[in-house]
């Protein structure tokens, strides 16, 4: 040691660590290890996963990222003959097997890296798709378009929602809640929505609706990437 | 790898746990004594063990059993390097070499750290265990009791413990050094 010798808590702070330079491809790795799918998929998972966190990154707020990819997914989805109507969550989204047809021939879709921390290089490189449901067509780069700005404006609400519980405005969070359903009653983002809800109800200190809520969500979501944070806000509910 | 029969739901908490666990899991392994050249490989390792239980996991149960796989996948890399290295002759098997030159301040860290993973690999794994989630995770001692699913009182204590012994050793350690 060339000053001095330290002591446990000088080494303590030293061995902190922050997270792998080879993050996002050893995730991929994984993904495509396990056959869950390719850069999309961990893009769209990673994308789920920071709207359910809390501190949610600019990056994923409104970004071009989430609409190049979520918009290429839902067009996939909604191209092939077996897909649902309806998308239910981003997560369900990313459950669906239907997110492999590489993203590079989607329709439209810009080449240029968006986020700092995901490049559009590292998307899956698959070979080109096959199947007859992915065929470009007008059609299908109207709905992309359409989707596309309609995920934005919907991440977007979300966001402001958010930050009105960050600034403890639940009453206006709660309005800005029933705002959200009405102008995206059929939105990708049904479960940010719910849990942000349970949230505001929380803040206000309406308990028995905040229980009556959030076990509901749980009921109807028990496989939520929120789930923990749903069960988080109804610890008090059996006391 | 043999493809997993996983059904739907499997298939989303196995992308979940990669996604939300993946560092914990990295750093975990760091902390345990894997060198950062091996990381991202064991790591992958770790998830390739959790795939085919994500079912039969309770929800939430991931991180606990994950840390569990990290801690048992550490030793047997660690074991493995000392078996490499008492056929090689290398001695002081946790010290990683830097594949690049550093700065000075980044080397004193680095050699701060690989200190304290080479006294934690010395600790009794349950002490280890504590101690990394503790004091190198920051998660609470409620937050670790509930993670290994032991009382508050008996984290606390190993955590204590933990701390005077590593203390111990590295007094022992400077002591030897002067």
């Amino acid at each position: 040691m060339s000053h001095g010798n330290p002591d446990l808590d000088e080494l303590i702070r030293s061995a902190h660590l922050g997270r792998s330079a080879r993050r996002w491809n050893a995730q991929r790795a994984i993904f495509r290890r396990l056959g869950l799918g390719g850069g999309a998929a961990l893009l769209l998972e990673r994308i789920t996963h920071a709207l359910s966190s809390a501190d949610l990154p600019k990056w994923a707020v409104g970004g071009a990222g989430i609409t190049l990819v979520a918009g290429s997914a839902f067009v996939a989805t909604q191209l092939s003959p077996t897909a649902p109507k309806r998308i239910e969550s981003a997560s369900e989204l990313v459950a669906g097997e239907s997110l492999e047809p590489p993203l590079p021939s989607a329709p439209s879709a810009p080449a240029q890296p968006i986020a700092p921390t995901i490049s559009v290089d590292a998307l899956p490189s698959a070979p080109p798709p096959t199947s007859k449901s992915w065929r470009p067509t007008h059609a299908a780069a109207s709905a992309f378009a359409v989707t596309g700005d309609d995920l934005s404006r919907e991440t977007a609400s979300i966001s402001s929602i958010r930050s009105k519980i960050t600034a403890r405005q639940y009453a206006s969070a709660l309005d800005a809640v029933r705002a959200h359903r009405a102008t995206f009653p059929r939105g990708i983002l049904t479960q940010e929505a719910a849990v942000l809800e349970i949230q505001a109800l929380e803040g206000l200190g309406d308990d028995a609706r905040t229980c009556s809520e959030g076990k509901a969500f749980l009921d109807a979501n028990p496989t939520s990437a929120h789930r923990t944070r749903v069960l988080g806000m109804l610890r008090a509910c059996n006391q | 790898m043999p493809k997993l029969a996983l059904s739907s739901v499997e298939r989303a908490r196995l992308k979940s746990a990669v996604v939300a666990h993946y560092d914990f899991v990295w750093r975990g392994l760091r902390h345990l004594g894997v060198s950062p050249e091996d990381s991202d490989d064991i790591a992958q390792e770790v998830f390739e063990i959790l795939a085919p239980k994500i079912g039969s996991l309770g929800h939430g149960a991931e991180k606990a059993y994950l840390f569990q796989i990290v801690s048992r996948v550490a030793a047997n890399y660690r074991r493995r390097r000392a078996r490499r290295s008492n056929v090689t002759g290398d001695g002081d098997v946790t010290v990683v070499p830097d594949p690049k030159p550093t700065p000075d301040s980044l080397a004193e860290s680095n050699e701060r750290r690989r200190l304290l993973e080479r006294l934690l690999a010395d600790l009794p794994e349950d002490l280890s265990t504590v101690f990394v989630l503790c004091e190198l995770e920051r998660m609470t001692l409620r937050e670790v009791s509930e993670l290994l699913e032991i009382p508050l009182g008996t984290a606390t204590s190993r955590l204590r413990r933990a701390r005077a012994q590593l203390s111990e050793a590295l007094s022992r350690c400077w002591s030897t050094e002067s």
